[in-house]
């Protein structure tokens, strides 16, 4: 049954591609690996040797390159030996546990012989790991940046001309001055013609000698007395009703003149009003200058934010393909022929593990092993291929102290947990003396100003919990002396704000970044900001304090004809209007009075008659009574 | 037929290869039966795809056999875990006893009916005057000699 005579044969070229694909493997590891990390960075990746041992189960590379991505002959990064010790048995479960992993010599920017740049590809539109809303968040930041009113601050010059600023305010308090004098002018028209409704002066004077003529000649009789006592009455009635007329006239007259008090009190403080508003027209509170941080730091942090936020998605990509679900058993993974079934269960094991590897780096000046400028030391812990499987989170920690370089010392913790939902990751960076010249800051055109000394020292604390992100980056700058040279001297604001910040050497930037509910916020804080306000609002108060005194002057000058006239027609209603009710009132009053006092005499004077009458007619009547007694019989009686 | 179904590259069709060559298997049938069943294998992927998740996912009772491969050493390289290698290796083990049957069954009508006419045909006679028969029969020369020397 069995080809014996075949075995032989089949046995001799199994065994020769099992040792050519021992043999080989060294160098397909190699190029995976240079094109893996080819595919990643975007720049060419070479590795000068490599090899695999299985006795010793140990993987070794030398002198790994990545070439930069900005210079042909540069690279960007370069490591001198990195050796991998791995598990050989948990190669035949198609896992590989990785016992320790060490590197050692680390080189930045080294010149590298042949080009670094890697012939053009077919751009893909947008990677597998790309994410959408963190494009989409970004790119509504940056076009709000695109509206704050940057040019503004180049345009803005101090205001010469007074009549081109009141011409633009279109000035308040004259309409109302205006309005006032009309309201004046109307109340006094129709006030006159109420008033001379009213009786005249020489009618009160014919009525009153009308009762100076009754009261003049004494009564003969009483028909006389009723007589001149009607007419004293019928004129005191006739004064009466009109000081009454006079009295309510009065009264509407007094109200109406305190409403023309109140309007023009209201037009003048509208003065005061208009010079406010003009204050507003050059002032410098439309630039909103509380944004001063963000429009120098905002728009340059935000390219880094982009840039963080889409190798997060990428980290989150390959670490977190399938965004677990508690009560689901498999994961899916598509693929180019079919789906790869993978079996979440306590008894699997995740394929790639480092379950805790620390290890420093020193880093080589110049690629010289003897000047060390720069040391690393890493600790990996619990790194794996599928978090779900392994069931513990990953952590890294990473810090670095550096010699002669653009920063001093960082720390970068990197904490992921994808074992189950949320998917939960923290990264926390504490940088100290980073040069603060290759610290992006300044508005472009408008105002590229530039940190040309001192230090910063930022925290950065970025935490996400699912697609809720929340971003806090505070960074500290000390010392700062500030590069205006390429600042161009325009306008009046820019030169201003070069004067200011030239003596601001200390302050912070606080970086905000949430993502909650699917709303992006960036909010920028600064005691920039108010120490860049005050100096601000003070050189130009200083600047501004006479034309704002020209102004108040040409205001008053424009609306003092209105407010002359204004006036004067309020002085004239109380005159002609008020005077003339108060006269009538008076008039009509003291002849009242006149009239009343005539009519007392007539009264008295009627008294005196009828008592003289009552007199007469008693000893008339007394006499009469005397002659009739003396008349009469003398009668004497019996008794 | 198991190595015309299924993916070219998959583990198991190297085991097959190794136990074809061992074993007395005619090799000029196997390399046609792998053609022909590649060929079908072809339009049949979606089935396999759907074959295998459902034996992979959907088939709870099998679930621990499966985690079981997933977790044991050198099975893992098999890549029994994707659905279209599962579903083409299920589908031609399950096929396989009705197709041998069949095919013996062919084969006996075949030599009993149609290989003389066959042999006497025309187009067998074309074949055999082209170059790549002319390759067969040399390499069946190679053969029988090596075989006569080992």
């Amino acid at each position: 049954m069995i080809r014996w005579k075949v075995f032989l044969p089949v046995f001799i070229v199994v065994a020769l591609s099992l040792w050519f694909c021992i043999y080989r493997i060294d160098f397909w590891l190699k190029a995976a690996f240079e094109n893996a990390i080819s595919a990643v960075t975007g720049t060419k990746t070479d590795i000068t040797y490599l090899r695999v041992s299985f006795r010793n189960s140990s993987l070794i590379i030398k002198k790994l390159e990545i070439a930069s991505s900005k210079e042909e002959f540069k690279n960007a990064l370069e490591f001198s030996d990195i050796v991998i010790d791995f598990q050989s048995l948990p190669l035949l479960e198609k896992r590989f546990v990785v016992d320790d992993f060490s590197i050692k010599g680390i080189t930045w920017g080294g010149p590298r012989r042949k080009s670094g740049f890697l012939p053009p590809q077919p751009k893909d539109d947008k990677p597998s790991w790309f994410s959408e809303w963190a494009d989409e968040a970004v790119s509504k930041v940056k076009s709000e940046f695109g509206e704050l009113p940057v040019a503004k601050l180049a345009d803005f010059r101090v205001p010469t001309n007074v009549d081109e600023v009141l011409t633009t305010l279109n000035l308040e308090s004259e309409k109302a001055l205006r309005a006032a004098l009309v309201s004046a002018q109307e109340s006094k028209t129709e006030w006159t013609r109420t008033i001379s409704e009213l009786k005249d002066v020489s009618e009160y004077r014919e009525m009153f000698s009308q009762v100076q003529r009754a009261a003049s000649s004494s009564p003969q009789t009483p028909a006389e007395i009723l007589d001149k006592v009607k007419v004293i009455q019928t004129s005191i009635s006739f004064f009466e009703n009109e000081k009454k007329k006079a009295d309510q006239l009065l009264n509407q007259t007094q109200a109406e003149w305190k409403k023309l008090q109140a309007t023009y009190k209201m037009a003048v403080d509208s003065i005061e009003e208009d010079y406010k508003r003009a204050k507003e027209v050059v002032s410098l509170d439309q630039f909103d200058l509380k944004n001063l941080s963000r429009l120098m730091f905002g728009s340059q942090w935000m390219d880094r934010v982009e840039l963080v936020l889409q190798y997060h998605a990428m980290i989150r990509h390959y670490l977190a393909l399938m965004k677990p679900k508690e009560e689901s058993k498999v994961e899916v993974r598509q693929r180019a022929k079919g789906r790869d079934i993978i079996f979440v269960s306590p008894k699997r094991k995740p394929a790639f593990v480092l379950a805790h590897s620390g290890f420093s780096v020193t880093g080589l000046e110049s690629n010289n092993a003897n000047t060390v400028s720069q040391t690393y030391e890493l600790e990996l812990k619990d790194l794996n291929s599928n978090p779900r499987l392994f069931g513990k989170p990953t952590e890294v920690d990473l810090d670095l102290r550096f010699k002669n370089w653009v920063m001093g010392e960082a720390k970068l913790d990197m904490f992921w947990d994808y074992t189950g939902s949320p998917l939960k990751d923290r990264y926390k960076l504490e940088a100290n003396r980073i040069e603060a010249s290759n610290w992006p800051v300044g508005i472009p055109k408008i105002f590229p100003v530039k940190m040309a000394g001192g230090v910063a020292n930022s925290s950065s604390l970025l935490s996400f919990v699912d697609d809720e992100m929340k971003w806090t980056n505070r960074v500290n700058f000390v010392d700062i002396s500030w590069d205006f040279r390429e600042v161009p001297r325009i306008g009046f604001v820019i030169p201003a704000i070069s004067e200011v910040l030239q003596k601001i050497k200390d302050f912070f930037v606080e970086f905000e970044i949430l993502r909650k509910q699917g709303n992006f916020d960036f909010i920028v804080r600064s005691d920039l900001d108010d120490k860049m306000q005050k100096a601000l609002m003070e050189v130009i108060e200083e600047k501004w304090k006479a034309f704002q005194a020209k102004l108040k002057l040409a205001i008053e000058e424009k609306v003092a004809k209105y407010r002359r006239e204004a006036l004067a027609e309020i002085g004239r209603y109380k005159k002609d209007v008020l005077g003339k009710v108060e006269e009538k009132k008076k008039l009509a009053e003291n002849y009242q009075k006149q009239a009343e006092a005539r009519f007392k005499e007539v009264q008295n004077l009627a008294e005196k008659k009828k008592k003289e009458l009552q007199n007469k007619v008693k000893k008339e009547a007394g006499d009469k009574l005397k002659d009739i007694t003396k008349q009469a019989p003398k009668i004497k009686l019996p008794f | 037929m198991i190595v015309g179904l299924s993916p070219f590259f998959a583990w198991h069709n190297l085991v097959i290869f190794l136990l074809v060559f061992l074993l007395r298997v005619n090799l000029s049938m196997f390399f046609m039966a792998t053609a022909f069943f590649a060929i079908i294998g072809f339009f049949m992927d979606p089935l396999f795809d759907r074959l295998g998740y459902f034996l992979l996912v959907e088939l709870d009772v099998a679930r621990s056999l499966w985690i079981w491969i997933a977790s044991a050493p050198i099975l893992p390289f098999f890549r029994l875990n994707n659905t279209v290698v599962m579903g083409s290796l299920a589908l031609s083990l399950i096929t396989y006893f009705p197709v041998f049957v069949v095919a013996i069954w062919a084969i006996g009508q075949y030599r009993k009916h149609w290989k003389e006419k066959i042999k006497d045909s025309k187009f067998m006679k074309w074949f055999k005057a082209t170059k790549l028969y002319g390759l067969y029969e040399k390499y069946q020369n190679f053969q029988e000699k090596w075989e006569n020397l080992v």
